[in-house]
């Protein structure tokens, strides 16, 4: 390796390299003169464009311009796809100043594995003064952040940017790539940028040959003009006074923004989304093959048989029930791909948080539960829908679009076998699915059987009180000093609230459990040690575990700081009581405790406690986050609950205890909270609930109403009076 | 910005970026690690020899580990060689490139790196490296700590009697350091041999003094050499410094033509020669942008002052040359000076390439040193950011150096005064504030609120103000010229603060201080091993009348707070009369360097402090 070194530095100082580059480098400079000829003088006059309406001279800035072209052409062996994007922009404060005076360009990036490709980019950039005095910035300005044979980066800072300045730029992507493999990146493009724009184009050019199929959303059908000209196919939407998109949170932009979407088919014609024949051929027979080459698939199939019987004799059963037959499946299957240690010689050994986030190919899923259902006779049908922050099942543009998974009907009772991760659930969907369209064919019977058998279903949605974060917390004054807590606190998830708390699980913890799920009838160590590649990992293994088990009283530590925004002063007990790796066991549930201060404050001889502080966080809208002008769209609706004790400390009564009673319900959601005395305990009981995944804008007061209300409650205060 | 003091900055960022390992530095160690340094003369020039040898061994489990060496045109790879478990390893792909972190824009600094991979418990990387640094000037730290705890480190250098050196040794008590100095008669060299037994891993942290000033090093300074009577003086005096750094900044050759244009047009109407100082300087902080770019000879050859100029950005050395220029095109004495700010633990008693990392403008006026220091952005002339305050600086000055300081500050300078008048209407909290901000107090303020979208100021001003609590309503807000550096920045406004009063039957009780600074600021004294470095000068004071409402009397007051100590101060007063409570909170940090043994106390006082935060005053109905 040093050898290279040395010459690299011989050829650096010899010129060799350099003479050897300046061929290339003319080739470039010159197709850079074309570029910029053809795109700046282009004569549009939306880029003529230097003032600014009024209502819009308070901005950080303002796109005057902005057009985003793609020309896709393609040769017998290769696919040719060029993308411009040109903006053109009026610079009002130092934070626009801040943000365009920098540029990074990926002037070159090729790989010459059989799906080569090669890219390259040209960039040009004027700046236009107040006075109207144009100039072009020199590209030679850029230094070089990487500089590889077939990686070159280069970053360049522009001269003379002020406040005030209007800069027009291009980027020009060429990328040239092997089309025997693959189809080239689809596009998704959504209009709407965080500055207003005054003029927004979009020119989407496609050789018929290529095919092309597309969808256009979220806005009047009409204002996307479809054409054809010459051999290509054309696509073009052109929109003045676009109002910049100030909604950040719960916005997914496929689902609100007028958006684009296209992909090549490579069936030479247009199609407005995907033929539903297409759809049907692809699930009933190419994705489930017969031996599909899993290198995990035979002894899964071999090894099932034997979990089966000693299942049966841990549990005392003589005989599983399909459905049975087809959860412990749905284990067996999760933890031979994602909880076994599988690896060769030489790989690291990985224990910590990263080993949580092992998940599976829908390929080899999909495959593993058709052949293992098979044995058992137990029907299996394929499902397909698109998530939902891509679309509906009519949006898709490629069979890409599509998650698919098997859908299993022991005594045709339905039951989803979607495996995300570790901790996924037989019978569960992801959140990303719920609610959505299907697709589903019977992927077992007779060829009519399946081909009769296409059809749409509408897969279920979770409720919030399915999906639930319970919460219970004892507090108690220390009798030395009243103004720290001691805190004892369980935590229950079910439902989709579980995938928060993945972080507290220790992996170690987590295989020992999982074997015992899977009767699994030999030791971890044993099976280590019956690889022979793998012989003496285990020590290894207790060492990294230990280390894991270390490093989770950190987290633990820091988890209670993040809830609070207080570090707890110490942490005295921590324990997983429940994982909540499987459906039919009890739910996630953990317990802490720990000591506080900073929530009592000291007022004379009373104390008050901060008791709203105690439900952790909760959101505070911004005035900005106040105004919404898209659907809200949240990952699942949820309930959180909290039940907190307190005990009254003796000499001391509680008093304002009646404010803390606050009630807003909606259909939307609600925030409750409630009080009772008991004896010399306060108990504190609030619900705060979002009732679905979806709201419309419209509803966006109701969700206020209640987000409001929680954020007031957490001022909430008690007081603790000497008597 | 001097090579070897970034590197380690560098160095230190990438690990934090590589952080896979790192969280558990005991499974990989190192075994051994040793640097030689051979001075040696080739080709009518002194060169050094380095050979750096590191023994990586792994405790625990398998693993991988990133490893990474710089080097640029002084300092060159010559030879490379990873030995895994004794045998070269040929598999292991190792990568030459830029070096890119956040902070530089663009560095001539490369880097060369690869990932070791340790197969089992106990399994060894051995890498050697050769370097060659073609001036023994760049020869300047060599630490005696690492990134990975090691077991042994051995530091060897070579010295021929014809090289003249002197080592410096910092921070060496309390460790198991050894030094050996033996005669080598073939060479005719004194060999010196430093080893240092079991030293903890250099770990990144927040707020953390500069490397020099925490772990063992030596510094090593060339001073001269008389090779068969061909003579070169490096480093004896810190003249000789001086004329190197002069050397670089001689050569450039200022348009003084476009540049007496632009100080005519930026001082236009302006006759006192102190304002016109201050014109240039405003103008300077205002439109030149700073990039750091650091090309070419250890980033120690300023940018030309007019090309700075036409491309509006510049780096610490091309602003301070701008100004220089600028200033001397309007008739005043203003000239280059370098400085260490204080990351580095020296100044140029000992001359060497590390005692500076800046460079700024010094203007003699009126017989007075003035020090304008552009990439500040909101200082006017006398005020000196904590970095560079009380720091040595070298003049240009013809062939002799001219050392000065740059004036210590103290917390004075920074003052930031919250005024409040504070009424109770029912159980809200109105009232009109002042904040009146000065020095760094208010360049910090500035800095945020320009950086911010222009649709957003009135925001992001609120937003400051308010520590973003959307309960604390401000509004009525007048603000001196938020673009004017002269005088104190003063911000009006009005507050609501509703439900600010908790009342519970014929009792109130107020919490006074809406802003509660190093508020349960306790430093974790199990996980923080080093230094604290403060940012600056802290010098925050509140002063709040509360009006007590008609049918109230104060009947519970918190008892008065004062803590004081030669690095800081924090003092409460509470005063109440018949119809007024005043409060006093004056919060002082007067030494921004904070060592560990004074953690101690600092928490102590901050308990104390948070403690009294939680105080209330309790107000009784009549």
């Amino acid at each position: 390796m040093y050898k290279s070194i040395v010459i690299t530095a011989l050829l650096f100082t010899t010129g060799l390299y350099a003479q050897a580059q300046s061929k290339q480098e003319r080739a470039y400079q010159e197709e850079s003169d074309q570029v910029k000829k053809e795109i700046m003088d282009a004569k549009d006059p939306a880029f003529a464009q230097t003032t600014v309406p009024e209502k819009y001279q308070n901005e950080s800035a303002v796109i005057l311009a902005l057009k985003f072209s793609l020309d896709a052409d393609h040769s017998r062996r290769k696919d040719h796809i060029t993308t411009t994007l040109h903006e053109r922009v009026k610079i009002q404060d130092k934070a626009a100043l801040e943000e365009y005076s920098e540029f990074n360009i990926q002037k070159l990036k090729s790989s010459s594995w059989a799906r080569g490709y090669k890219l390259v980019s040209f960039m040009g950039i004027r700046v236009i003064k107040p006075n109207g005095q144009q100039r072009d910035i020199d590209m030679n300005d850029a230094v070089s952040v990487k500089d590889e044979k077939n990686d070159k980066k280069q970053k360049i800072a522009i001269a003379d940017l002020q406040v005030g300045d209007i800069i027009d730029y291009y980027v020009r992507i060429n990328k040239d790539a092997a089309n025997w493999f693959t189809n080239p990146d689809p596009l998704d493009y959504s209009i709407g940028e965080k500055y207003p724009m005054l003029d927004f184009s979009l020119d989407i050019r496609i050789f018929k040959k290529m095919g092309v199929s597309w969808r256009y959303l979220n806005d009047d059908s009409t204002v996307l003009k479809r054409s054809k000209e010459d051999e290509d196919y054309v696509f073009a939407v052109h929109k003045k006074d676009v109002p910049k998109i100030t909604d950040e949170r719960w916005l997914y932009p496929n689902r609100s923004l007028p958006t684009l979407r296209l992909t090549y088919n490579g069936a030479k014609d247009i199609t407005n989304g995907v033929n539903e024949k297409d759809i049907q051929q692809y699930l009933t027979y190419q994705i489930i093959s017969v031996g599909a080459q899993y290198a995990a698939l035979p002894s899964i199939l071999k090894e099932f048989g034997k979990v089966m019987d000693n299942y049966k004799k841990d549990h005392d059963k003589k005989e599983l029930t399909n459905k049975e037959i087809t959860e412990l499946a749905y284990y067996y299957i999760r933890y031979a791909s994602l909880y076994r240690e599988n690896e060769g010689l030489g790989a690291d050994i990985e224990v910590g948080q990263n080993r949580k986030l092992y998940s599976p190919r829908l390929h080899f899923v999909a495959n593993a539960f058709r052949q293992l259902l098979l044995k058992y006779d137990i029907e299996t049908d394929l499902a397909a829908a698109v998530p939902r922050h891509i679309g509906t099942l009519q949006d898709a543009v490629s069979l890409d679009d599509l998650e698919y998974f098997i859908i299993a009907k022991p005594d045709n009772v339905p039951v989803f076998c979607y495996i995300s991760s570790m901790f996924s659930y037989p019978d569960e969907l992801p959140t990303s699915l719920e609610g959505q369209e299907a697709y589903t064919v019977s992927v077992t019977g007779s060829k009519s059987d399946k081909e009769k058998s296409f059809k749409k279903i509408i897969l279920p949605m979770s409720t919030a009180s399915q999906n639930l974060e319970a919460e219970k917390l004892n507090i108690t004054f220390n009798a030395e000093n009243l103004q720290q807590l001691k805190i004892d606190r369980m935590i229950m998830a079910k439902g989709q609230y579980r995938y928060q708390y993945v972080d507290m699980l220790l992996y170690e913890d987590m295989l020992s459990e999982e074997r015992k799920t899977v009767s699994s009838p030999t030791t971890f160590e044993r099976d280590l040690n019956a690889d022979n590649s793998n012989r003496k990992r285990f020590p290894e293994y207790n060492a990294a575990f230990g280390k894991a088990r270390k490093d989770m009283d950190e987290t633990v530590k820091d988890n209670i700081e993040t809830d609070y925004s207080v570090k707890p002063t110490d942490v005295t007990y921590y324990k997983i009581a429940e994982q909540g790796l499987e459906k039919q066991n009890k739910p996630f549930t953990m317990h802490q405790s720990f000591t506080m201060d900073g929530f009592v404050k000291k007022a004379g001889n009373n104390y008050m406690l901060d008791i709203g502080k105690l439900i952790t966080g909760q959101i505070e809208l911004t005035k900005e986050e106040r105004k919404r002008t898209y659907d809200v769209n949240m990952a699942f609706p949820r309930t959180v609950s909290y039940e907190l004790w307190v005990n009254i400390p003796e000499g001391y009564t509680l008093e304002g205890v009646e404010s803390l009673n606050k009630s807003v319900i909606n259909p939307a959601g609600q925030f409750v909270s409630s009080t009772k005395i008991e004896g010399n305990k306060l108990v504190l009981t609030i619900t705060k609930s979002y009732n679905h995944q979806h709201e419309a804008v419209g509803a966006w007061d109701q969700m206020m109403a209640f987000m409001d209300a929680a954020a007031d409650f957490t001022k909430q205060k008690v007081l603790l009076k000497k008597i | 910005m001097n090579i070897r003091t970034y590197t380690l900055i560098v160095l230190l960022l990438l690990q934090s970026v590589y952080a896979k390992s790192q969280d558990d530095p005991d499974n990989i160690e190192l075994a051994s690690s040793s640097e030689t340094f051979e001075f040696q003369y080739k080709q009518k020039q002194v060169t050094v020899k380095q050979l750096i040898q590191k023994d990586f061994v792994c405790n625990s489990f398998r693993a991988s580990i990133p490893f990474s060496e710089p080097y640029n045109n002084q300092e060159e790879i010559t030879d490379l060689t990873i030995l895994t478990d004794g045998r070269k390893n040929r598999e292991i792909s190792v990568r030459y490139d830029y070096l890119n972190i956040d902070e530089y824009f663009f560095s001539d600094q490369k880097i060369c790196y690869f990932s070791l991979p340790f197969s089992k418990q106990g399994a060894h990387n051995e890498v050697k490296i050769e370097k060659a640094i073609h001036d023994p000037r760049y020869l300047t730290t060599v630490y005696l700590t690492d990134y990975y705890p090691s077991k042994q480190k051995t530091i060897t250098l070579i010295v021929p009697r014809w090289m003249d050196i002197d080592i410096h040794e910092f921070h060496f008590d309390n460790q198991q350091i050894k030094k050996v100095k033996t005669y080598d008669k073939d060479r005719d060299a004194d060999i010196y041999t430093y080893t240092a037994v079991n030293m903890p891993a250099m770990k990144k942290s927040s707020m953390s003094p500069g490397p020099s000033w925490i772990y063992p090093h030596l510094l090593i300074r060339s001073k001269s050499s008389d090779y068969k009577g061909e003579k070169t003086v490096y480093f004896n005096t810190t003249n000789d410094l001086y004329k190197w750094c002069r050397n670089l900044a001689s050569q450039l050759h200022p348009d003084t033509a476009i540049l007496g244009a632009k100080a005519r047009e930026i001082t236009a109407g302006i006759p006192d020669k102190f304002d016109q100082l201050k014109a240039v300087f405003y103008w300077v902080e205002e439109n030149i942008r700073y990039i750091a770019f650091e090309d070419g000879l250890a980033g120690f050859r300023p940018d030309e002052a007019h090309e700075v100029m036409r491309k509006k950005y510049g780096d610490c050395k091309g602003m301070a040359n701008l100004t220089k220029e600028l200033l001397v095109a309007c008739g005043l004495d203003a000239r280059l000076c370098w400085i260490g700010t204080n990351h580095i633990m020296y100044d140029h008693s000992i001359p060497s390439l590390n005692a500076d990392n800046h460079m700024i403008c010094a203007v003699k006026y009126n017989n007075k040193w003035w020090f304008l220091d552009a990439t500040e952005k909101y200082m006017q002339p006398g005020i000196y950011a904590e970095r560079i305050a009380g720091r040595q600086v070298m003049i240009e000055n013809g062939d002799d150096v001219l050392l000065e300081n740059i004036p210590a500050t103290t917390a004075a300078q920074n003052a930031r005064l919250f005024k409040e008048s504070l009424a109770i209407d029912g159980t809200n909290m109105t009232g009109k504030i002042r904040y009146t901000y000065n020095g760094e107090s208010k360049s910090d303020l500035l800095y945020n609120i320009n950086l911010t979208k222009k649709d957003r100021l009135q925001t992001a001003l609120e937003s400051y103000i308010t520590n973003k609590n959307s309960h604390y309503k401000i509004s009525n807000i007048k603000t001196t010229q938020l673009d004017q550096r002269d005088g104190d920045l003063e911000v009006d406004f009005d507050l609501l603060y509703p439900d600010a009063v908790s009342s519970f039957g014929k009792e109130m009780y107020i919490d006074i201080d809406y802003n509660k600074e190093y508020n349960n600021a306790v430093i974790d004294t199990v996980k923080r091993k080093t230094d604290i470095r403060f940012d600056c000068k802290n010098n925050y004071i509140t002063e709040t009348e509360l009006a007590i409402p008609a049918g109230y009397k104060m009947t519970s007051l918190p008892e008065d707070l004062h803590i004081s100590t030669p690095n800081f101060k924090f003092d409460i007063t509470y005063k109440a009369t018949a119809n007024k409570i005043t409060y006093r909170k004056q919060i002082q940090i007067n030494n921004t360097y904070l060592q560990k043994t004074a953690f101690g106390d600092w928490n102590k006082a901050v308990a104390a402090l948070s403690k009294k935060y939680l105080e209330q005053i309790t107000l009784t109905q009549l």
